[in-house]
């Protein structure tokens, strides 16, 4: 197999701030076209069509809604199961105000990054504490909302349905 | 290590810049650590500023996404997105046009613009490095406007396989100049579109998104014209007949009048009630004009020319031209003769 000629070689070619190309030739083919030593060609990743409320958990509170990351829900209770992973229907709040319009269901877990991480777990007693109480707990860090890479909210669940 | 992380109501559409500080919708930013998985909410985000990212950047770096949503009719719109680490290469992507409209660039499809793209933190010279800081990759994509669209869905335009790429491997400015735009006429379509422009990381498998900068230029059409209602060298004796100026695919912003011209005298003058300015965001680019009283710019005898004139960033073009002749005098042919 003949080797890729060398990309030092090929870019001091086309060096220089201008890269003009003749008429009818993109500039692009100036720039070198082979991939670099250890580059299959395939390590490109594109954003693809996404939307950030399909990957977010919806809060709802009956006619104003926000979105926090998958995974932030550390616990909801069966009274308030409806609120959670709703339809995103009627006027949409940033997280703080709708933390502020809902203070009486919704509660905050500040959390740290190992924890968010999985590296370490929320303290048992904490868990303890959201299954006596009638809140959603969100995980927060510097206020902002974090998801949990495993949130504790299913065993949490669990437990209180079945104490 | 905290890394700062500026703000900036980026390019991604038409109307995005647009909508984005306006007070219909809400902003978001999303920060994706791509080695944990961990994602989180940056909150009070503005149209414009910086503010401080999740501490702590992970070798594996973390994925800024800029998001803007509707906040009534709840949809959302990604308005820009880069990938951030220890090892990665900063690049940034800037699209200069004849056109100094400020909001995002945009040109017409017969001139010229240039891409720039700065890339820093490139390494080079030694051996064991990450695939990463060694070189990006710069990739050219196109999109057209469906008819009667301004606009595409975001993410759209940069998701499928690029027009043309190539690799950068040196830090600095690169240039690639374009002496038109790629979206050319085609099939009898004068289409509208965009061209986009992204740089990308080289990912080892461990980062779910390689894009780390992107810029866009917004394209337009050439426009059309034509004056209806009087013919080449035509003879006006009476009042002149009405005229329809029919006006396509005019440039935003642009001034297209009726433009008279007597060519004995020199003296020229612009029809009032021709005059139409486009807005600089409109939803439609054709126009219809009815000229119907023009009898006193035609006062005097000889040749006149009419010309439908635009104005826009890129000068002062003739879309149609018409000549007629005026002549009012009259003539008597009489013969003298005498009665006995």
């Amino acid at each position: 197999m003949k080797a890729a000629p060398p990309i030092l070689a090929l870019t001091g070619l086309f060096a220089g701030p201008l890269m003009a190309a003749p008429p009818g030739v993109s500039p692009f083919a100036g720039l070198a076209q082979s991939p670099p030593t250890g580059d299959s060609g395939k390590t490109t990743v594109r954003p693809g069509n996404q939307s950030i409320i399909a990957q977010s958990t919806i809060l709802h509170d009956g006619e104003t809604w926000t979105l926090l990351p998958k995974g932030a829900v550390l616990y909801t209770p069966p009274s308030r199961q409806a609120n959670v992973d709703a339809k995103p229907v009627g006027k949409l709040l940033t997280w703080n105000e709708f933390l502020v319009k809902n203070r009486a269901w919704i509660g905050t877990q500040e959390v740290d990054l190992d924890q968010a991480a999985g590296k370490r777990l929320i303290p048992e007693d904490r868990l303890q504490a959201w299954s006596k109480q009638n809140q959603v707990i969100v995980a927060v860090y510097l206020s902002g909302p974090i998801s949990l890479v495993s949130p504790p909210s299913e065993s949490i669940t669990t437990t209180a349905q079945n104490p | 290590m905290k890394s700062t992380l500026a703000l900036a109501i980026a390019i991604a559409g038409c109307q995005l810049p647009l909508l984005a500080g306006s007070e219909n919708y809400t902003n978001f930013v999303r920060q994706y650590q791509q080695g944990t998985g961990v994602s989180w909410d940056m909150q009070n985000v503005a149209a414009k500023g910086a503010a401080t990212a999740l501490a702590g950047l992970e070798a594996n770096g973390a994925l800024f996404q800029l998001w803007t949503i509707d906040k009534e009719e709840g949809t959302d719109y990604l308005l820009d997105q880069k990938t951030v680490g220890a090892y990665l290469p900063k690049a940034e992507v800037k699209v200069v046009t004849l056109d100094p409209y400020e909001k995002f660039p945009r040109t017409r499809a017969d001139k010229p613009f240039t891409v720039n793209i700065t890339v820093g933190d490139l390494l080079a010279g030694t051996t064991g490095l990450p695939l990463a800081s060694t070189s990006v990759l710069a990739e050219h994509h196109v999109v057209l406007y469906q008819e009667d669209e301004m606009s595409i869905p975001s993410g759209s335009p940069t998701a499928g396989t690029p027009l043309a790429s190539g690799y950068i491997t040196t830090n600095g400015l690169t240039a690639l100049p374009f002496e038109r735009s790629t979206i050319q006429p085609a099939d009898g379509k004068n289409p509208a579109g965009e061209e986009h422009f992204v740089v990308h990381a080289l990912s080892d498998g461990s980062i779910a998104q390689t894009q780390i900068a992107a810029g866009f230029v917004q394209v337009w059409p050439v426009a059309s014209g034509s004056i209806n209602g009087i013919t080449e060298g035509q003879r006006i004796a009476y009042d002149p007949p009405p005229l329809t100026l029919v006006l396509n695919d005019l440039y935003p912003g642009s001034y297209s009048y009726l433009r008279i011209r007597h060519v004995a005298s020199g003296t020229t003058k612009r029809l009032e009630q021709s005059r139409f300015v486009l807005s600089q965001e409109p939803t439609h680019t054709d126009k219809l004009i009815t000229v119907s009283d023009y009898n006193d710019e035609l006062s005097g005898e000889g040749t006149y020319n009419f010309e439908l004139v635009t104005e826009t960033p890129f000068g002062a073009e003739v879309l149609s031209s018409v000549s007629i002749e005026v002549d009012r005098v009259l003539q008597i042919r009489a013969q003298m003769t005498g009665v006995e």
